[in-house]
């Protein structure tokens, strides 16, 4: 083997395979969202409401991430911590004993990162959402989307938003693409009538 | 301001939920980021239950990381904290 060849294949082999994330995993209408955000920005709070609307929390606070094939999976690290939320003002509270089974799942895949930030009006740089966005874990690229918090936003609906909208975008369907493609048709239209006239 | 600094466990229980409590209460006002690392695993020490998933023994070594404006002073107050057992005695 080659020393280049071997350096390679030695850096591949220290490549960790696995990570504990601060965030909280959820599935939500099929996918799983890795939530991200500093401490105290209200991460297990949308958790909690997102599991009120009928979706499922697989861990809270800290994600235990594996690297499958091509995939991520997100799980509790830690069996006896597991579907445990710390609520400020409540203290610690048990998802699966409040909500039922049906409000957990012991592991998911990852499809996509969403991170709750401080709202900062300089940000809304791509007000259409045409800019794909990406995040890496563990050498995988994830769609990743900054969600600006701030008083009065419905944050659980905003992630059902953000999820319902990225599964149309798998299934092919880029709203803001199209939505930009149909005014470029309708000037195009409007272009060839008045040359007409 | 980056600050790293190892300490060790002195409770007789370890890292368990009254120490764990004490940390959390103590880092709340902190502008810094803050992880503690044991035995390879990295966690935000700001999260009770991270604290709590680390399972830390007496004994057992903690690494602190901090990065903030406040590190100096928040690391100072930590250290303390682990130093006097986090106001813990026992008999």
């Amino acid at each position: 083997m080659s020393q280049s060849r071997e350096k390679k294949v030695n850096s591949m082999m220290k490549k960790p395979l696995s990570m504990t994330f601060h965030g909280t995993l959820m599935d939500i209408h099929g996918l799983g969202v890795l939530l991200k955000g500093d401490s105290f920005s209200g991460k297990s709070e949308v958790a909690l409401s997102l599991v009120d609307r009928g979706h499922r929390l697989i861990s809270d606070d800290a994600v235990y991430i594996v690297k499958k094939d091509n995939y991520l999976e997100g799980k509790g690290k830690d069996e006896q911590l597991r579907y445990h939320m710390e609520i400020r003002g409540i203290g610690i509270i048990n998802i699966a004993q409040l909500f039922g089974i049906k409000s957990v799942r012991e592991s998911f895949k990852i499809d996509l990162v969403i991170e709750l930030e401080m709202f900062d009006s300089k940000q809304s740089e791509d007000p259409l959402g045409l800019k794909e966005k990406y995040c890496d874990i563990l050498g995988i690229q994830l769609p990743y989307y900054p969600l600006p918090v701030n008083p009065g936003r419905n944050i659980a609906l905003l992630l059902e938003t953000i999820t319902l909208n990225q599964r149309l975008k798998n299934a092919g369907w880029h709203t803001a693409i199209e939505f930009r493609n149909k005014l470029l048709r309708k000037g195009r239209r409007e272009e060839k009538l008045e040359r007409l006239k | 301001m980056k600050l790293v600094r190892t300490v060790h466990v002195k409770n007789e229980r370890g890292l368990h939920t009254r120490p764990a409590t004490t940390i959390v209460k103590l880092l709340n006002n902190s502008k810094c980021d803050v992880s503690f690392t044991h035995q390879d695993e990295t966690i935000n020490a700001k999260s009770i239950l991270s604290i709590l998933m680390l399972a830390a023994r007496k004994d057992s070594k903690i690494t602190i990381t901090m990065n903030g404006e406040d590190a100096e002073r928040t690391m100072n107050s930590l250290v303390d904290a682990f130093e006097n057992k986090f106001g813990e005695s026992y008999p």
